[in-house]
C-alpha cells in the first residue's frame, strides 16, 4: 500500500491496533485538503486535533436547522448540511460532515471531515475558513505523522511515513530555495528589516537602560510597523498572481438570469457542459469547469443568477453565486447587449459592489486568495443581435471597467473576450502585483504576520507599555522567519549592537 | 592534620603518579574549585542539600570578588539574581546586606522588564559572602591551587572525575567536581604594550587546568574581556557631574527579610568626598549616588591618535571580546559620528575613594588612559588608582556541556561561570547554583535538575549556552527569552520555590510564605472581580483626584484596574468607603494581582504558545542515540545533532541547521525505538 493512499483513506474502519498511544491533548489542530488537487466528484477537507469539533460546530449547519441552533454531532455518522462562513452567515457549500471522536480515526485524534462537492475553489475556501477559525495548515505529511505517533500505524509503515515527509519537505525546500534566491526573499527581508528596526529600538531601550539609547519614538515605531505592514500587504496581494499562474485563474461568470452566461461558458469551453435553456434560472447551481485560455489555466464558474428568489433551492444557488463571485480573480459581468438594461442588471451590479465594499470588515476571516479585489470585465453578450445597450451604459454599472463584445453563436464570437482575459492576466493590471508568493504556506505565514503587525500597531496606540508591543512584533518576525528560515533573536542582537552604541 | 580524616581513597581512583601516599587526603561528596560568584553559589547549594562540600580557592581574601563594576542586577541580570534567590542562593541576600545604592529600572516599559540594579560596597560584598560560606554547615573552605584532576575510566572508556591534587600535594576525592575558575585559566593581562600572566590585576593565573581538561578530551578556546580604570574620588570635580540618586523607596533583591536587617556596611557616614545633594538623601537607607560625566571630541581625538598603541588594534589581543561591553577604543572607532559618550562614576564602596569609571573600558597604555580621562569635564585633574586592562583567558565552548552543566566527555565534572564563556557576576551565579545542585544530585545518584526556558531566565541562559555556543562572551538579555511576560522578577519565587523546596534549598517557612502569597493573589483577584463600583459623587471625586478618566457607569473593581493608569493601591483607596476590604499587599504580590487582571489576555496567549511546544520539550531523546545511523536525516542536521546531543526534541528543534522535517523524522525514529523496546 502506498503511503499516499494511506494518507487519503478517509477513516480507519479496522479495529485500532493495540499499540500504546499517547495522544497529546495540547497538540495544535491542523487542517488540510485530503483529496488530490484537481476537480473530483467529491473533495475532502480534514481537520484533526482537540479543536476539530469546536471548529466544526462553528462552520457547519445541519440541514433543517436555523443558525445558532445547538448541534451536538454524533460520532462516526455522516450528517448532511452546509459549511457556512461564520463571519457572514453565508452558505459556502452543501456538504456531508463526518465528526469522528478519538481514537477510532485516521490520526487517533478528534477528526472532522467535510465531504464537499464544490471543486478546488470551494475546498480552498473551506480550508481557509478552518484556518481562520483556529486550525493551522498541516505540514507535509503531518496527518500521517500523527497517525503514526499516536499508534495508528505500525512499525513497518514508519519507513513509508519518513519517505513521505522527506519527499514532500524536499520538494517544498526546493521550491522555497528557488523563491529565496529570487525577489521573494528580498521583499520579505524588507518587511523583516522594518519590523526588526521597531523591535530593536524597543529592545535596546529595555535591555540597556541608562545608556546612550534614545527612548523609542512612538511615531517612528508606528512608521516602521506600517512599512512592514505595507510590504506584507503587497506580497499578499501578489500571492494571488503567483497562484493564478500555478493553479489557474478563477473566473466567475455573473449577471442577471438569461443574459447567456451558460452559453458563454460553453463557448469558452467549446463543450456543452451547462444545460442551456431559454428559461431564466435554469442554472440553479454553480457549474465549474477548467479551460485553457491563451495558455493560462482557467477555472470557469458559471453562477446562477444573482436575483433574490423564494425557491429554496434557487436561494442556495444564489448564495453559491455570491461565494463564487467573492472568491474569483476575475468577474465576467454579462449583460444582454440586445436589450436595454433593466432593474435586474442594476440589482446584480449593486450586489457585486456590495461584495467588494463589505470586504474590509471581514478581512480577518477571509481566504488569502480573495485578498485582492477581483478584476472586472463587462461582457456585452448577444453581439450578433442589433445593439441596444452601448458601452457607456454598460460602464455606468461599473465605472472604469473594460467592455468586451461577445457572441456565443459564432465560433470566434468569444475571441475578443479571450484576448481581453489574456491581456488582463499577462499584462497590465493583473501583473502590477507581484507574482512572488506561490506557496499556500507562505501566504498563510504572510497573513499571520499581517495579523501580528496589526496587533502590534493596536498595542502601540493603546497606551500599553512598550514590552507589550514587542510581543506581537516578535511573533510577526518569527512568522516571517518561517519563510526565510531565520530566527528573531540572533538577528535582533546583531541589529541592536550595530545600531546603538551599547556598553558601559 | 587530623589522621582520622585520612580516608581511604576509592580503589578506582588509585593513580600511579601519586607516590608516595599523599600526606593530606580527604573525601567529599562535592568539590568546588574557585570561589567567585559561581563557585560560592555552587558550594552553598551543594552543602544546603546536605552534601559534604569542599570549596577551594587560590586566595581566601578574593572570595566573591567583583573585579569589574561594583553593580549587581539590571535587566535580565536582576531577574537572574531574583531566581537565584528563589532557589535559596546567596547573591540576592548578599547584595541586600552590602548595597550602597539600589534602583528599579524600566519602570515605564512594562511590568516584565522592570529590574533592580544595586551598587555594592565591593569589600563588604566579599567579606559578607565569605562569612555566609563560613556559617554554612557541611561546607569547608580551603585556600589551595589545584594542579591535577584525577579520573578513572568506566567500562566504555569514558573518564569520570574522582578528585583533585593541589600544588601542596594534598589530594581530595569526590564523585562530583565543579570547576568555576573564571578568567584564571591561562589568563593574560594586557595594558598597552605590556602583557603579564594573571587572572585579575594583582593575581597570578591558574596554569595546568587547560592541559588537564584537554587530556580529558575537552576543547579549549580563548576569549577576552576588559575593565576600565579606577580613579581617585578626591581628584574629581563633582560640580561638573550630574547626580544619579538611589531609589527613594525601599527595594531589595531577596525575599528573605533577614538579610535587609543585617546590613554589613562599615558603620557611620560614607566617605565625605562624595556630595549627596538633598534629592539624593533617602530616609529608608543611606545611599551613595552615582555621577554622570561625558567624553568630548578631545577625548576621541586622543584615543584615535593612539590606536596603534591599543592591543586591540595592534594585534596583541586576538581573543574575541563582547559587543555589549566594547572598549572605549571600539566605541570611538565604530560610532565615529557620535560626539560624546556617557561615563558613569560609581563609588566602589561606602568608605573608599576608588571610583569605577563605567563606560571607559580600555586596554590603552597608562599614559593614554590618563590623558583621555583628563579630557573629560570634571576629571581635568584626575589621578588613576588602578589602570584599566584587558584579559585574555581560556574557556570551554559550552556545547560540550549538558543542560545539567556536567561535561559530556567527563562524568562528574561540572563547569560553571566564566569558564563556560559567559560574562557577568549574575550569569556566573546562576550557572553556579545549577552546577552545584546537579553536582550534589550526581554525587548521590539522583535525577538531574533542569529549568526549562519558559520557567526561568536561568533555563534560557543554560539552554542557549548548550544549544548554540556563543561566539563572544555570553551575556543574558531579556530579549533572549521567548516568554518574557511570564518571567518577571516579581514572580521568581512563585515560579521556582516548589523546586527549591523539593531540593531542600529553602525552609518550610519560606516555602509556606510563597504559597500564602499565591493564595492571597488569587483571592484578591476574585474579590476585585466581585466588587462593584457605582459612580457616586465620592467615587467621582476620588477618581478626579487620582487623575483618572471619569467613571460613567457601574463597573467592577477588576474592570477599573484594567485601565492603564490605575494601580492596585488606587483601588484600595476607592473601596475604602465601601463595605469591602481588599488586603494590603506587598509590592510583588500587588504586581502579581495587577498582572493577572490587567494583562490576562497577553498572559493567556503566552501560555497557549508554551502549551503548543510543551510536548516537544518533554520528549526526551535517548542520550546514546546514534545519529549517524538514523535514516532520513539530512547530513547537516545529523552533524549538529551528533555534536550537541540534545536532551529533548525541543532543544533539537533550536539547533541551527535542523529543520521541521528533521524533527518529524527524529520523532518517528524515537517512537520506533520506543516501540521496539516495548515489544522486546
Amino acid at each position: 500500500m502506498s503511503t499516499q493512499t494511506t494518507q487519503l483513506e478517509p477513516q480507519d474502519r479496522e479495529q485500532a491496533q493495540e499499540i500504546p498511544s499517547e495522544v497529546d491533548p495540547n497538540s495544535e489542530t491542523i487542517a488540510a485538503i485530503a483529496t488530490p488537487p484537481g476537480v473530483g466528484g467529491v473533495g475532502i477537507v480534514r481537520i484533526s486535533g482537540p479543536e476539530a469539533f469546536a471548529i466544526g460546530r462553528a462552520l457547519f449547519r445541519r440541514s433543517g436547522t436555523v443558525d445558532g441552533a445547538p448541534f451536538e454531532p454524533v460520532s462516526h455518522l455522516l450528517t448532511h448540511g452546509f459549511v457556512i462562513d461564520p463571519a457572514t452567515g453565508e452558505r459556502v457549500d452543501e456538504v456531508l460532515a463526518a465528526f469522528m471522536r478519538a481514537p477510532r480515526t485516521y490520526t487517533r485524534e478528534d477528526v472532522l471531515e467535510f465531504q464537499a462537492h464544490g471543486g478546488p475553489l470551494i475546498l480552498r475556501r473551506i480550508l481557509a475558513l478552518a484556518l481562520a477559525n483556529g486550525a493551522r495548515a498541516a505540514h507535509p505529511g503531518e496527518m500521517t505523522l500523527r497517525a503514526f505517533l499516536n499508534g495508528r500505524l505500525d512499525l513497518a509503515q514508519a519507513e513509508a511515513v519518513m519517505a513521505l515527509i522527506s519527499a514532500e519537505s524536499e520538494a517544498g525546500r526546493r521550491l522555497a530555495l528557488r523563491q529565496l534566491q529570487g525577489e521573494l526573499s528580498t521583499r520579505v527581508q524588507q518587511a523583516r528589516t522594518a519590523a526588526m528596526g521597531a523591535l530593536a529600538r524597543i529592545e535596546a531601550s529595555i535591555d540597556f537602560p541608562d545608556e546612550e539609547v534614545p527612548p523609542p519614538d512612538p511615531a517612528e515605531l508606528a512608521m516602521l510597523i506600517a512599512e512592514a505592514q505595507a510590504e506584507v500587504a503587497r506580497l499578499l496581494a501578489g500571492a494571488d498572481r503567483g497562484r493564478i499562474l500555478r493553479e489557474g485563474l478563477r473566473v466567475a461568470i455573473v449577471g442577471r438570469p438569461n443574459v447567456g452566461k451558460s452559453s458563454l461558458l460553453n463557448a469558452l469551453l467549446r463543450t456543452e457542459r451547462a444545460i442551456v435553456t431559454p428559461i431564466a434560472g435554469t442554472t440553479r447551481d454553480t457549474v465549474e469547469e477548467r479551460a485553457s485560455i491563451g495558455g493560462i489555466p482557467v477555472h470557469l464558474v458559471d453562477t446562477a443568477g444573482l436575483t433574490p428568489s423564494d425557491d429554496p433551492i434557487e436561494r442556495i444557488g444564489v448564495a453559491r453565486s455570491r461565494a463564487a463571485a467573492r472568491s474569483a480573480d476575475l468577474l465576467l459581468f454579462v449583460l444582454d447587449g440586445s436589450e436595454p438594461l433593466n432593474d435586474l442588471d442594476t440589482a446584480a451590479a449593486q450586489e457585486l459592489h456590495a461584495l467588494n465594499t463589505d470586504e474590509p470588515e471581514n478581512e480577518t476571516v477571509r481566504d488569502s486568495s480573495t485578498s485582492a479585489l477581483p478584476l472586472m470585465l463587462l461582457v456585452l453578450n448577444k453581439a450578433d443581435l442589433p445593439a441596444v445597450t452601448g458601452e457607456q451604459e454598460a460602464q455606468a454599472l461599473w465605472p472604469g471597467a473594460q467592455v468586451v463584445h461577445s457572441s456565443t453563436l459564432s465560433a470566434d464570437g468569444v475571441a475578443a473576450l479571450e484576448q481581453a482575459i489574456t491581456a488582463l492576466v499577462l499584462g497590465g493590471e493583473a501583473q502590477s502585483g507581484d507574482t512572488l508568493v506561490a506557496s499556500a504556506r507562505h501566504a498563510d505565514a504572510l497573513r499571520r504576520a499581517a495579523e501580528h503587525l496589526t496587533a502590534a500597531q493596536a498595542t502601540l496606540t493603546g497606551d500599553l507599555p512598550l514590552d507589550f508591543v514587542s510581543i506581537d512584533l516578535r511573533a510577526a518576525l518569527e512568522t516571517l522567519g518561517e519563510i526565510t528560515g531565520e530566527t528573531a533573536t540572533g538577528d535582533l542582537l546583531d541589529r541592536i549592537f550595530s545600531e546603538f552604541c551599547i556598553g558601559k | 592534620m587530623n589522621p582520622s580524616k585520612q580516608a581511604n581513597p576509592p580503589d578506582q581512583a588509585q593513580s600511579p603518579e601519586i607516590t608516595p601516599e599523599p600526606r593530606v587526603s580527604d573525601r567529599y561528596d562535592v568539590i568546588v574549585v574557585g570561589a567567585g560568584h559561581a563557585g560560592c553559589e555552587a558550594a552553598l547549594a551543594s552543602a544546603r542539600m546536605g552534601r559534604r562540600t569542599l570549596l577551594l580557592t587560590m586566595n581566601l581574601d578574593s572570595i566573591a570578588l567583583m573585579p569589574c563594576n561594583p553593580s549587581i542586577g539590571g535587566p535580565a541580570k536582576g531577574h537572574l539574581v531574583r531566581e537565584i534567590d528563589a532557589l535559596g542562593g546567596e547573591m540576592g541576600r548578599n547584595t541586600d546586606r552590602t548595597f550602597i545604592q539600589i534602583r528599579l529600572l524600566n519602570t515605564s516599559k512594562g511590568p516584565a522588564v522592570q529590574a533592580l540594579r544595586a551598587q555594592c560596597d565591593k569589600q563588604a560584598y566579599r567579606l559578607s559572602m565569605k562569612f555566609a560560606l563560613e556559617q554554612q554547615e557541611r561546607l569547608e573552605l580551603k585556600q589551595a591551587t589545584i594542579t591535577q584532576l584525577l579520573s578513572r575510566q568506566d567500562a566504555s572508556g569514558k573518564p569520570h572525575v574522582t578528585g583533585v591534587v593541589t600544588t601542596n600535594g594534598a589530594v581530595y576525592y569526590a564523585p562530583s567536581i565543579v570547576l568555576t575558575t573564571g578568567t584564571f585559566i591561562n589568563g593574560r593581562l594586557v595594558v598597552g604594550e605590556k602583557t603579564s600572566a594573571g587572572g585579575r590585576a594583582g593575581e597570578g593565573p591558574a596554569l595546568g587546568i587547560s592541559e588537564a581538561l584537554r587530556q580529558l578530551g575537552l576543547t579549549i578556546r580563548r576569549f577576552k574581556t576588559g575593565t576600565p580604570p579606577r580613579i581617585d574620588g578626591r581628584t574629581i570635580n563633582f560640580s561638573q557631574a550630574t547626580v544619579q540618586p538611589g531609589s527613594p523607596t525601599p527595594l531589595y533583591f531577596s525575599s528573605d527579610t533577614t538579610a535587609r536587617e543585617d546590613v554589613m556596611l562599615p558603620s557611620g557616614r560614607p566617605n565625605p568626598i562624595y556630595p549627596i545633594p538633598a534629592e539624593a538623601e533617602t530616609g529608608w537607607r543611606r545611599q551613595l549616588p552615582c555621577y554622570l560625566v561625558h567624553t568630548t571630541t578631545r577625548t576621541h581625538e586622543i584615543i584615535k591618535a593612539n590606536l596603534d598603541r591599543s592591543p586591540l588594534y595592534n594585534g596583541i589581543i586576538e581573543g574575541i571580546g563582547p559587543r555589549y561591553c566594547p572598549s572605549i577604543e571600539d566605541k570611538v572607532v565604530r560610532f565615529a559620528s557620535k560626539e560624546t559618550h556617557q561615563v558613569f562614576l560609581e563609588p566602589e564602596g561606602w568608605r573608599t575613594s576608588e571610583v569605577y569609571v563605567q563606560g571607559m573600558n580600555t586596554s590603552l597604555p597608562e599614559d593614554v588612559q590618563i590623558a583621555m580621562l583628563r579630557s573629560i569635564p570634571g576629571l581635568e585633574h584626575v589621578e588613576l588608582m588602578r589602570v584599566g586592562y584587558a584579559v585574555e583567558y581560556d574557556y570551554v565552548p559550552s556545547d560540550q556541556l549538558q543542560l545539567t552543566l556536567e561535561t559530556k566527555a567527563v562524568g562528574g565534572l561540572f563547569l560553571g561561570g566564566q569558564i563556560n564563556g559567559t560574562s557577568g557576576y549574575e550569569e556566573a551565579g546562576a550557572q553556579g547554583i545549577i552546577a552545584g545542585i546537579n553536582a550534589a544530585l550526581h554525587a548521590s545518584g539522583d535525577e538531574p535538575f533542569i529549568l526549562r526556558r519558559e520557567e526561568a531566565y536561568i533555563g534560557v541562559l543554560i539552554d542557549d549556552l548548550v544549544t548554540q555556543p556563543p561566539l563572544e562572551p555570553y551575556r543574558l538579555h531579556t530579549s533572549r527569552a521567548e516568554h518574557r511576560l511570564l518571567l518577571r522578577h516579581d514572580n521568581a519565587d512563585l515560579r521556582l520555590s516548589d523546586h527549591a523546596y523539593r531540593l531542600g534549598l529553602i525552609s518550610d517557612e519560606r516555602h509556606a510564605q510563597v504559597h500564602e502569597r499565591q493564595r492571597l493573589a488569587r483571592s484578591t483577584v476574585a474579590s476585585l472581580e466581585a466588587t462593584t463600583i457605582t459612580p457616586t459623587k465620592s467615587v467621582a471625586t476620588l477618581a478626579a483626584s487620582l487623575n483618572w478618566q471619569p467613571i460613567s457607569q457601574k463597573t467592577t473593581a477588576a474592570e477599573l484596574l484594567r485601565r492603564p493608569e490605575v494601580r492596585y493601591t488606587d483601588i484600595q483607596q476607592l473601596v475604602a468607603a465601601l463595605p469591602v476590604t481588599l488586603p494590603v499587599l506587598d509590592e510583588d504580590t500587588a504586581t502579581e494581582v495587577e498582572m493577572q487582571v490587567k494583562y490576562a489576555g497577553y498572559i493567556r496567549k503566552e501560555q497557549q504558545s508554551i502549551q503548543r511546544t510543551r510536548r516537544q520539550e518533554e520528549r526526551l531523546l535517548p542520550p546514546d542515540l546514534d545519529y549517524h545511523t538514523l535514516k532520513g536525516l539530512r547530513t547537516e542536521a545529523r552533524q549538529h545533532l551528533e555534536r550537541v546531543r540534545p536532551r529533548t526534541l525541543g532543544q533539537a528543534s533550536r539547533l541551527p541547521g535542523v529543520t521541521p522535517a528533521d524533527i518529524a523524522i527524529l520523532l518517528i525514529q524515537v517512537e520506533r525505538l520506543r516501540r521496539t523496546a516495548t515489544s522486546a
